[in-house]
C-alpha cells in the first residue's frame, strides 16, 4: 500500500538513527516470497528473499520466514544467524493488531510495478524505469531498469515480469523493425551492452540471461552475395527457457537454442541447439550437457 | 493510445538526419583529410596524431558505443569512398591501416596495426559483427569475415572468413569457384 521502509508515523530520518540493526519483512505478492529488508547501521542496505541469498555479500546465507518451523520460539526474524533487534525505528511502538501474530514484524505490500532497490526510491526507481521503457508497448511487473537502455525501431517489444535490464556503463539495446515483435519473457536479465534486434520476431523465454555486448539477430541485414544493400530475409531466433549466452556471444538468424542450453563466451551459433547442451569455442563445440 | 503508438515508432526524418551527419561532419575529424559527405550520427572519438585521409560519403551509426579512430604519431590511416562504420569500431594505427571503397563495418568491429605489418582491407569488404582483424593481415576484395570471427592470417578476395581463429570458407561469393588458400 505504501513504499516498504517506512513505519507508520516514524519520521523519515529516525530509520538511519536507530543504532541497532533494523529490520522489518514484506510479504511480496508477485513473488510469493517474504522479503526482508533491513538496514544497518553503518547505513548499508540489505534486501534478501526467503531461501538462500543468491548475491551480495550475504551470498549463500540462509533466510528463514519468521516464525517458521524450526524456529527457537524467539518471535524476532533470523537472518542467517543474525538477529534483527526491531522494527523500524519503532521498537517501543505496539504492533499493530493484525501484525501481532508470532514472527510477523511488519507486513507491507511491496508495489508490484517493480521491486524496491531502496525502500525510500522504489517510487522513483519505478517511475524512472517506466520513462525510460516507454516505447516499449506492455511489460509486467517488477522490470527494472539500471542505467540506460536504448529502445528503438517502432515495432512491439513486449516484457514479461521481474525482467531486470542492466545498462550501466554501456546501454541495452532492443530493437524491433515496424511490423516486427520481441518477446521478452519472465525473469530475463540482460547484462551491459547486450543487444537484441527483431526484424520479424525475436522470442526469449522465461529466465533467459544475455551476457556483456551479447548479440541476438534475426536478420544478417547484407547479403553475402550479390547487391550488399538489399536487406534478405530474416529467420526467426528463438530461446527457449533458462537458455544462457555468455558475454560477446552472437546468436544469428535462424537459431534455435532450447531450454537449458548455456552459451560460452564467443561463441557464434545459427542452428537448433539440444535441450541442456553446453557450447564454447568459435566454431562452437559441445563442451558438456549441463545438468 | 493511438498517438502514444505513432509516438513509439517515431524515427528522426531522413532530411534531418542527413542535415545533422553534414553538420556533425564538419567537426567530428579534426586533423583528418575528409572528402564531402561524410560524417558521423553521433560523437565520435577521433585521436589522430599522425595522417589521416577518409573518402567521400564514409558514415559512422550511432548506438551503443562511439566509434573510435586512433593514429599514433607517424601512422597513416586511408578510408576509402562510401564506407559505412556501425557503432563501437575502433581502428587503432601505429603504423598503417588501409581500407578500399564501399566496406562495410559492423558494430563492436575491431582493426588494429602492429609490428607484424600494415593492415590492408580491399574494396567491398564486409567486417561483420564483433570481428577481430589482427596486426598484419589483408582482406581481399569483396570478402566478407563474419560475426565474431579473430582473422590471425590473410582472407583472399571473395571467400567468407568465419570462427577464432578465422578460417576461410570454400564459398563463392561472386558466381565463380572461391579461390583456395
Amino acid at each position: 500500500m505504501c513504499c516498504a521502509g517506512r513505519g507508520p508515523g516514524v519520521p523519515f530520518g529516525s530509520l538511519f538513527e536507530t543504532p541497532h540493526v533494523s529490520h522489518f519483512v514484506v510479504w511480496t505478492p508477485h513473488r510469493k516470497q517474504w522479503m526482508h529488508l533491513g538496514v544497518f547501521e553503518d547505513g548499508r542496505f540489505r534486501r534478501e528473499t526467503e531461501g538462500v541469498s543468491q548475491r551480495g555479500p550475504w551470498h549463500g546465507t540462509r533466510v528463514e520466514r519468521p516464525g517458521a518451523a524450526g524456529d527457537t520460539g524467539d518471535p524476532r526474524p533470523r537472518v542467517g544467524g543474525l538477529v534483527a533487534t526491531s522494527t523500524a525505528g519503532s521498537r517501543d511502538a505496539p504492533k499493530p493488531a493484525h501484525l501481532a501474530e508470532a514472527g510477523a514484524v511488519e507486513s507491507r505490500c511491496v508495489r508490484p510495478r517493480i521491486a524496491p532497490s531502496h525502500p525510500f526510491v522504489s517510487r522513483l526507481d519505478a517511475l524512472t524505469t517506466r520513462l525510460k521503457l516507454w516505447r516499449v508497448a506492455q511489460m509486467g511487473p517488477g522490470v527494472r531498469v539500471l542505467g540506460d537502455v536504448y529502445v528503438h525501431g517502432g515495432g512491439r517489444i513486449t516484457l514479461g515480469r521481474d525482467v531486470t535490464i542492466d545498462g550501466r556503463g554501456v546501454p541495452v539495446e532492443l530493437h524491433a523493425e515496424p511490423g516486427a515483435e520481441l518477446v521478452i519473457g519472465d525473469g530475463v536479465t540482460f547484462e551491459p551492452g547486450a543487444s537484441v534486434e527483431a526484424q520479424t520476431r525475436v522470442d526469449i523465454g522465461p529466465g533467459c540471461h544475455l551476457g556483456r555486448l551479447s548479440k541476438v539477430l534475426d536478420n544478417h541485414f547484407h547479403p553475402v552475395r550479390g547487391d550488399r544493400l538489399q536487406r534478405p530475409t530474416s529467420k526467426p531466433v528463438v530461446l527457449e527457457a533458462h537458455v544462457s549466452v555468455g558475454a560477446r556471444a552472437i546468436v544469428l538468424p535462424g537459431a534455435f537454442l532450447e531450454a537449458n542450453v548455456t552459451l560460452g563466451p564467443g561463441v557464434v551459433i545459427s542452428r537448433r541447439v539440444k535441450a541442456g547442451l553446453h557450447l564454447v569455442g568459435s566454431p562452437p563445440r559441445v563442451e558438456r550437457p549441463t545438468a | 493510445m493511438k498517438l502514444l503508438d505513432h509516438l513509439r515508432a517515431f524515427e528522426t526524418p531522413r532530411p534531418v538526419r542527413q542535415a545533422l551527419v553534414r553538420l556533425i561532419g564538419l567537426t567530428a575529424f579534426p586533423n583528418c583529410t575528409v572528402g564531402r559527405g561524410s560524417g558521423a550520427w553521433t560523437r565520435i572519438v577521433v585521436d589522430v596524431k599522425g595522417r589521416a585521409t577518409i573518402g567521400d560519403h564514409v558514415l559512422f551509426f550511432s548506438g551503443l558505443a562511439p566509434c573510435e579512430l586512433k593514429v599514433a604519431p607517424g601512422g597513416a590511416l586511408s578510408i576509402g569512398h562510401d564506407c559505412t562504420f556501425n557503432y563501437g569500431v575502433s581502428v587503432e594505427v601505429r603504423r598503417e591501416v588501409r581500407i578500399g571503397d564501399r566496406c562495410m563495418f559492423g558494430s563492436f568491429v575491431r582493426i588494429a596495426d602492429g609490428e607484424r605489418g600494415p593492415v590492408v582491407l580491399g574494396d567491398d569488404v564486409w567486417v561483420a559483427h564483433g570481428a577481430v582483424i589482427e596486426p598484419g593481415v589483408t582482406v581481399g576484395d569483396g570478402a566478407v569475415v563474419s560475426a565474431g570471427a579473430v582473422v590471425t592470417a590473410d582472407v583472399p578476395p571473395r571467400t567468407m572468413a568465419m570462427g577464432n581463429p578465422a578460417r576461410v570458407v570454400p564459398l563463392s561469393l561472386a558466381g565463380e569457384p572461391a579461390e583456395r588458400p
